[in-house]
């Protein structure tokens, strides 16, 4: 584990029982109805580490890496960056903060400006955080570029012209050259093929070890998180439902859907039994969904107060390690 | 940093799929011929504009209905005037009209479009929105009539008369396009670096309306000659100078008793041109996007 | 070539559904390379499942496309020594036999049901059509037949379900109901591109399991195209590795992933990140990068990026297999196989 102690945060970012919520179209008159994707999430995040955010589609995961990226509204809780919470900063200090969050999205080919070449793309966070003098840029950028695994013959090209795994790298040259504390990757494997994947895992890796860069690392795929994180948190729609050290909850997963999702991948690397029934029915609408614990629709321990009351946090037994193991679920209250 | 001198070592991976440059518009025959014909007439215009020639459009130094000839090409018109140089001398007011409204309507079509995508639902865009419906419900020859009375027969008035129900197209257009270009992941990524809106707008956003604007263009450019063409005719638009639907308007008169000069000079001329733009504009929108490089 | 003949996989006992030989795809955007799909062969069996697996760009989206006479002339150039459903020869089928039999005698589902679903008819009204275009019945019965078909892919609730929209349904509901009318006229063969691929995992796991419950019960036999190594290994019973458009390996799922033969199959296995209870195991990357169709090597196409390649990889592998007799045949292509005890380095 890297980074101090649990006890003495020296805390890059910390999210605080944040909301975040998105006004839905309005119907009429009256308050536009409101949909949370995101309740009451505590994370936070040292420097070098890299935190997993893990769940299905709609669980919340993606909103809650955009509002840590100021683009999604948090309707409830804080945001704290170096000690300071974002909506109390001033104007500086949010570009201070910006410069210091990047970010690697899912498809580096979207994310990339299509009609920008990769020398326009890459000088852009140059100028804009003015962090080396313009006469340096371009040795600036030949070095990220080598960082990253690409040479500098490339400057020239448009995104479309290179493959998925390389405008995966300029995507990862364009964070790094901002000179960031922390990066942000929403599922950043999961457009690539296998043989990709893995350097891009290896490239990630030894940017956290070597640069101290820290990740939080958003991704459903179990395989990819157990080999980047140092902390997982398993989201189901909106809520966490279980945090710990990577290897604790892979291995000792308490949660009843944690479960259910490495039984889920487990299946699909055939060495499940046949007859695992799997995990039964799809996730509830985010609009409405069912009261007490959220995954009760699904869970096969479901009991009555699984229905009635929201399960608080409890401690999941686990071997000794620096981080607790905690879920969230009438099992282990 | 000594571990990451491995990743040096890493092959460099070479694009599986380098896809040839976009095909060039030189590859179009029908661009090429419509970007001549566009050439031609600019450099006439041009020419006019700076005095070269076309300038005894006014002297009436001819006889009634002279027939073409080494003097007069195209022969003369009632008054005795040279109707060569009086077509040569509305290339360039065709010109003129349709280079200002097609620049100043795009532009501003452009400006407001992508204002109020950006801002959509805000005040900005319910002004913008409100604008383009207020004008595009007014009919356009009872619009022009009504400006150019307001002006007082200023000879800008048909030019902004035609800006003005122009533009609406053109905003219309962009501002749908750029609430498509802000969901997508590129101008998210440029948001969440912080890149302030108006470089925003105009480096990342504006680029990928290129297309759009290119067409509107052509089409505001032509659809200006010909309104211009057909205000003159019913006499709304030029009065004191030279158009070829001055030169239409005048002809009817003539061709009952066997003049064609006017008519062939003006219409002839006016339908190379407007084909020659539809033809490069085709063949433009025709030229493969960079965008579309990749399937 | 007879020795290819000899040891295409099927057992004796039950003929073939589809047998595909010298499949051959050329690019109409690169008339001057070599054809991108280049001599494939296979055979599929009733009732099974059947896995293709590859890299983006390796040719298997394309065959796929070729078994439902679906690549357009300006995609590319198919030619096949013959391609034979049941007793129906597709290599000189015209677009109305292609018409009559697409959706009959064989169907495709897509990755992305949604693109795939017309968004102004119910789901109902979908079903329905497809039923009277291939099935002379009346208006009960095709109600019946469409609610059984929902049923069989494990939708409890059909007959609400008909009346819904594409757009009001769940991934997961909007593939359930491709495969649903894929199956309504229960097709000798059914070809799924990736799809699960959109899906979440445990979604995934669910449609897998059930496509091949239904291809065991009606005896479809199913092609499944995949990128994911574990979608294949745990839902089919035989797969093909294939590689730059040429099947390297090939044979039963166990064999193939326990013990891989050729050294792309079992770098594929050692890259690709597995979730272990027992802790981090690092993955491989491939070194290099899959060549531009345009730069195709001579010989064995892997022979780029191989690390046991020698100058006999310059010449194209033939077919090797270990055990000549077996009903399902484990073979690959390829100068230098690795060991068949070695394990796959994962």
């Amino acid at each position: 584990m890297k980074g101090l102690p649990a006890g003495q945060a020296e805390e890059l970012l910390r999210i605080n029982q944040l909301d975040v919520s998105y006004a839905l179209a309005r119907s009429g008159f009256g308050h536009a109805p409101r949909r949370t994707a995101v309740h009451d999430v505590s994370i936070s995040i040292r420097p070098g580490q890299v935190v997993a955010l893990v769940g299905e589609s709609g669980c919340g995961k993606t909103s809650l890496a955009r509002a840590v990226l100021q683009l999604a509204p948090v309707s409830r809780g804080e945001i704290v960056f170096r000690g300071q919470a974002v909506h109390a900063m001033d104007k500086n200090q949010r570009r201070h903060m910006r410069r210091q969050i990047q970010f690697v999205f899912q498809d580096p080919l979207a994310s990339l400006s299509p009609r920008r070449s990769l020398w326009q793309t890459l000088l852009e966070p140059l100028k804009l955080y003015r962090n080396c003098p313009p006469s340096a840029y371009r040795s600036r950028i030949i070095e990220v570029l080598e960082q990253v695994g690409l040479g500098p013959d490339c400057l020239e090209s448009y995104p479309h012209e290179l493959s998925g795994g390389q405008r995966q790298r300029v995507a990862l040259a364009r964070a790094l050259l901002a000179g960031p504390a922390l990066i942000v990757a929403d599922e950043p494997m999961s457009s690539l093929d296998v043989s990709v994947q893995a350097r891009i895992i290896t490239l990630m890796r030894q940017l956290s070890d070597e640069l101290g860069i820290a990740f939080l690392l958003i991704s459903h795929d179990l395989a990819v998180v157990q080999q980047l994180a140092d902390l997982i948190a398993v989201m189901y729609l909106g809520r966490v439902v279980e945090f710990g050290e990577a290897g604790e909850v892979l291995a000792r997963p308490a949660h009843p859907y944690t479960q259910a999702l490495i039984n889920a991948v487990a299946m699909l690397d055939a060495t499940a039994g046949p007859n695992d029934p799997g995990l039964p029915g799809e996730p509830p609408s985010a609009l409405t969904p069912p009261p007490g614990c959220v995954f009760h629709t699904r869970c096969r321990h479901a009991m009555e107060v699984c229905r009635a009351t929201i399960p608080g946090k409890s401690a999941a037994p686990q071997a000794p390690g620096e981080y607790p193991h905690q879920v969230w679920c009438h099992l282990w209250s | 940093m000594n571990a990451l001198s491995q990743t040096h070592a890493l092959p460099a991976e070479t694009s599986p799929q380098r896809v040839r440059r976009p095909r060039l518009l030189r590859h179009s025959r029908s661009g090429m011929a419509g970007l001549l014909v566009l050439l031609v007439f600019g450099a006439l215009a041009l020419g006019v504009a700076l005095g070269a020639w076309g300038q005894d459009w006014s002297a009436a130094d001819g006889g009634r209905w002279e027939a073409a000839g080494s003097t007069y090409w195209f022969g003369t018109n009632a008054l005795g005037q040279d109707i060569f140089q009086r077509s040569l001398f509305s290339v360039r007011v065709a010109f003129e009209i349709g280079m200002v409204v097609a620049l100043a309507s795009t532009f501003l079509g452009a400006c407001s479009g992508a204002v109020a995508g950006w801002y959509a639902h805000g005040w900005v865009d319910a002004a913008v929105v409100y604008c383009t419906g207020v004008l595009d419900s007014i009919p356009f020859y009872l619009f022009v009539v009504a400006v150019a009375y307001a002006m007082q027969g200023s000879p800008w008035a048909i030019h902004i008369a035609m800006v003005a129900s122009f533009w609406t197209a053109t905003s219309r257009l962009v501002r749908a396009e750029v609430l498509r270009l802000k969901q997508r992941e590129f101008v998210q990524a440029a948001m969440a670096m912080g890149v302030p809106v108006p470089a925003l707008l105009l480096r990342h956003v504006l680029p990928n309306t290129v297309p759009i604007l290119l067409a509107q263009f052509s089409i505001t450019f032509v659809a200006a000659i010909k309104a211009e063409v057909v205000l003159s005719f019913l006499g709304l638009g030029q009065h004191d100078g030279v158009s070829w639907g001055l030169m239409l308007a005048e002809s009817t008169q003539e061709i009952l008793s066997g003049h064609f000069g006017n008519l062939l000079a003006a219409a002839v001329p006016l339908f190379v041109l407007l084909l020659g733009v539809n033809l490069l504009a085709d063949a433009l929108q025709d030229v493969r996007d960079p965008r579309q490089g990749m399937a | 070539m007879s020795q290819r003949a000899e040891h295409v996989a099927v057992s004796p006992a039950k003929p073939p559904v589809l047998s595909v030989r010298q499949l051959r795809i050329s690019l109409a955007a690169l008339p001057h390379a070599p054809a991108l799909v280049d001599g494939l062969d296979f055979e599929l069996a009733a009732g099974e499942v059947l896995g293709l697996v590859g890299e983006s760009g390796c040719g298997k989206s394309l065959t796929a496309a070729a078994l439902l006479g679906l690549v357009l002339p300006e995609t590319g150039q198919v030619s096949a020594a013959h391609i034979r459903l049941g007793n129906t020869e597709l290599a000189q089928l015209d677009e109305r036999g292609w018409r009559r039999l697409r959706g009959r005698d064989i169907s495709m589902i897509f990755q992305e049901p949604l693109t795939a679903l017309d968004p102004v008819l119910s789901i109902g009204q979908q079903l329905l059509a497809v039923i009277r275009r291939h099935r002379k019945v009346g208006r009960k019965v095709a109600r019946q037949l469409a609610l059984d078909s929902l049923q069989s892919v494990g939708i409890s609730d059909a007959v609400h379900l008909v009346r819904q929209y594409p757009h009001q349904l769940s991934g997961g509901m909007r593939q359930r109901v491709m495969i649903a009318m894929a199956m309504l006229c229960q097709p000798q063969v059914l070809v799924a591109d990736e799809p699960t691929t959109a899906l979440d995992v445990t979604t995934q796991a669910q449609i897998l399991q059930q496509l091949r419950q239904l291809a065991r019960q009606t005896g479809t036999a199913v092609l499944l195209i995949s990128h994911d190594l574990g979608v294949v290994a745990s839902s089919c019973d035989r797969a093909m590795v294939m590689y730059c458009g040429r099947v390297v390996e090939e044979g039963p799922v166990d064999a193939l992933f326990r013990r891989p033969r050729h050294p792309y199959t079992a770098a594929l296995l050692a890259a690709r990140p597995r979730l272990s209870a027992t802790g981090i195991k690092p993955v491989a990357a491939i070194p290099g990068t899959v060549p531009a169709v345009s730069q195709l090597p001579a010989g064995c196409r892997f022979n780029t990026r191989c690390p046991q390649a020698g100058p006999a990889c310059q010449n194209s592998p033939g077919w090797t297999t270990d055990q000549p007799g077996a009903p399902s045949v484990h073979r690959y292509a390829c100068h230098h196989p690795l060991p068949a005890a070695g394990g796959a380095g994962a």
